[in-house]
């Protein structure tokens, strides 16, 4: 052995970067277990994974209709706007409460193979984005049904709503998007799932929280609805949507994929919750990287 | 360089029980101040203050009794626990084989099993489906690799974890106890492969409690009692040591004759 020993760099930006970009490195690892997760949840099921594209149909549709009478809305507006937006909220609710339990469903992995951290939330997320692709099947076939309502310029989500310019090539725009709201998705999962293998009950918090986050985010109601209501003394009550960072993260991705005005306030607020959510999830990365393993 | 180096390292893990592991009372514990030891989460040292040094071309058997700190001190080897205190680096491609029951899905297949755990040691999927055909070949598990794990015995499994590892040519090999549930003939075929691997390959950690494959695998050996070091040094004065007589007297005859030429013994 040489000289005095050197000092633990066990908490270092250096080692939680390190950790980052070897989990990275090993696409194919978490590629493989994210597929195997969709594979093995469907195991021995007839339809298979087809089951993520059809309950997200069966809800869409239910919805849909449902909503579209209690709203007085076109279906034929209405409905694109509901699938759009479940996809996006179906992504972002599994970041979430399958985030928590990131690292603690992995515990007989980290436990017996060494292998970074970050390869687990890489998985979490790639999973998500998976079961997304089969949602946006759903997507594809509301858009073709309903293609003359949504394309018209002009057309509004409900009856009396902000005038919107309707599908365009503009749709792309959800591809980047998209990817800023999966680069979030990754320092949720790693937050909250070192966090959750700490604490145990943030899990539960998360969960008892995430219904009632539903239903204050505009999901099966819209932003219109609010205005519509109660005109021009909206006030406070439009805080409920913009207060609300899970709006502007839906909003990002569903704007363009039913051909609405994109506000760049959207892109701001889901840039700002980049930047911050990072910085704090390297920090914890930091310190409590290392720990995690005993404490799974 | 192939090498493990670890500094007066210490392994603490936090028991948490129900109680303390939730937030509850570090948020509504605020209220009242702290009640002595409630506050703190009791601990278990596994290791103390170990300070070593593992060069390629090193072979270490550890002994010990049960809840020694083999098993942990192994997990540190091989970089999953991090020293709570004192620092450890691990230079090298590590290939790790512990306990066989539980880390896997125990609903995927044998197929799938190898080939997780080959990317987990660092293979690619071309790799690994190149090697499946050889590991199906040297585990002799046939169409059983087909089936799901769960229906596995703890020999097939160890079957399974060796043949990937011997596969892939790792540089740090780090093998727990397990690894004596095979039976007799597939541990004749499996001990050639692992001293060929060996040989080849930087460095092995073995913890085990039969004499025999230690000698025929380690040239040294470390005894761990009650989390520390007790003591270091040829594999055979430690196995006296630990056992109180010379590992010799009970190995078969038919081992000794294998033996001959091998490192415990040339050592001497």
């Amino acid at each position: 052995m040489t000289s005095a020993p050197p000092a633990s760099d066990s908490r270092t930006f250096r080692r939680a970067f390190a950790d980052l970009r070897d989990g990275a490195r090993q696409r194919e690892l978490w590629g493989h277990l994210a597929w195997q997760d969709i594979k093995q949840r469907y195991r021995r099921s007839v339809l298979g994974p087809l089951w993520i594209t059809l309950s997200m149909g069966i809800t869409a549709l239910g919805l849909g209709l449902l909503y579209s009478q209690l709203f007085d809305a076109e279906i034929g507006t209405f409905l694109p706007y509901i699938t759009a937006g479940f996809i996006v909220w179906y992504f972002i609710l599994g970041c979430l409460t399958e985030g928590t339990d990131t690292f603690i469903a992995n515990e007989g992995l980290i436990k017996h193979l060494p292998a970074p951290l970050s390869v687990y939330v890489l998985r979490t997320v790639w999973r998500q984005s998976i079961m997304l692709a089969h949602n946006m099947v759903i997507y594809v076939i509301v858009i073709a049904i309903f293609w003359g309502p949504v394309t018209t310029s002009g057309y509004s989500i409900t009856e009396g709503g902000v005038p919107q310019p309707g599908l365009s090539w503009s749709v792309l725009l959800a591809i980047p998007a998209f990817v800023l709201v999966a680069i979030n998705a990754g320092w949720v999962v790693l937050l909250f799932g070192i966090a959750s293998t700490r604490f145990r009950d943030i899990p539960q918090v998360v969960s008892s929280l995430i219904n009632l986050l539903f239903f204050m985010t505009p999901i099966v109601w819209s932003t219109d609805i609010l205005k519509d209501k109660f005109g021009e003394s909206v006030g406070w009550r439009d805080l409920v949507a913009e207060l609300n960072p899970l709006y502007h993260f839906i909003q990002l991705v569903r704007a363009p994929l039913i051909g609405n005005e994109q506000s760049w306030h959207h892109w701001v607020v889901v840039g700002a919750f980049t930047i911050v959510g990072w910085a704090l999830a390297l920090l914890v990365m930091r310190n409590y990287r290392a720990r995690v393993s005993y404490w799974v | 360089m192939i090498s493990i180096d670890v500094w007066n390292a210490s392994v603490d893990f936090p028991i948490f029980d129900a109680k303390t592991r939730s937030l509850k009372k570090r948020v509504l514990g605020k209220v009242g101040g702290k009640i002595g030891t409630d506050s703190k989460v009791p601990i278990i040292e596994a290791l103390h203050d170990i300070t070593l040094s593992v060069k390629s071309g090193d072979r270490i058997g550890l002994v010990g009794h049960n809840g020694a700190g083999k098993s942990t001190l192994l997990r540190l080897l091989s970089g999953i626990y991090e020293p709570t205190r004192g620092s450890a680096r691990v230079n090298g491609r590590v290939a790790p084989v512990f306990d066989l029951g539980v880390g896997m899905d125990q609903e995927i297949s044998g197929y799938e099993n190898i080939m997780i755990r080959g990317l987990y040691l660092g293979m690619t999927r071309k790799q690994m489906e190149k090697r499946v055909d050889d590991i199906a070949d040297f585990t002799e598990l046939g169409d059983y690799l087909s089936m799901p794990l769960r229906t596995y015995s703890t020999g097939m499994r160890v079957r399974l974890a060796l043949g990937v590892v011997t596969s892939i040519d790792p540089e740090i090999l780090l093998l727990d106890e397990g690894i004596g549930a095979v039976d007799a003939a597939f541990l004749n075929k499996a001990r050639d492969r692992l001293v060929d691997l060996v040989k080849r390959s930087g460095l092995l950690v073995f913890a085990s409690h039969q004499d025999d494959l230690l000698l025929e695998l380690c040239t040294s050996a470390i005894w761990m009692d009650e989390g520390r070091m007790k003591m270091q040094g040829p594999l055979r004065e430690v196995l006296t040591a630990y056992k109180g007589r010379d590992p010799f007297h009970n190995v078969s005859q038919e081992t000794l004759d294998r033996l001959e030429g091998a490192p415990a013994l040339s050592g001497d």
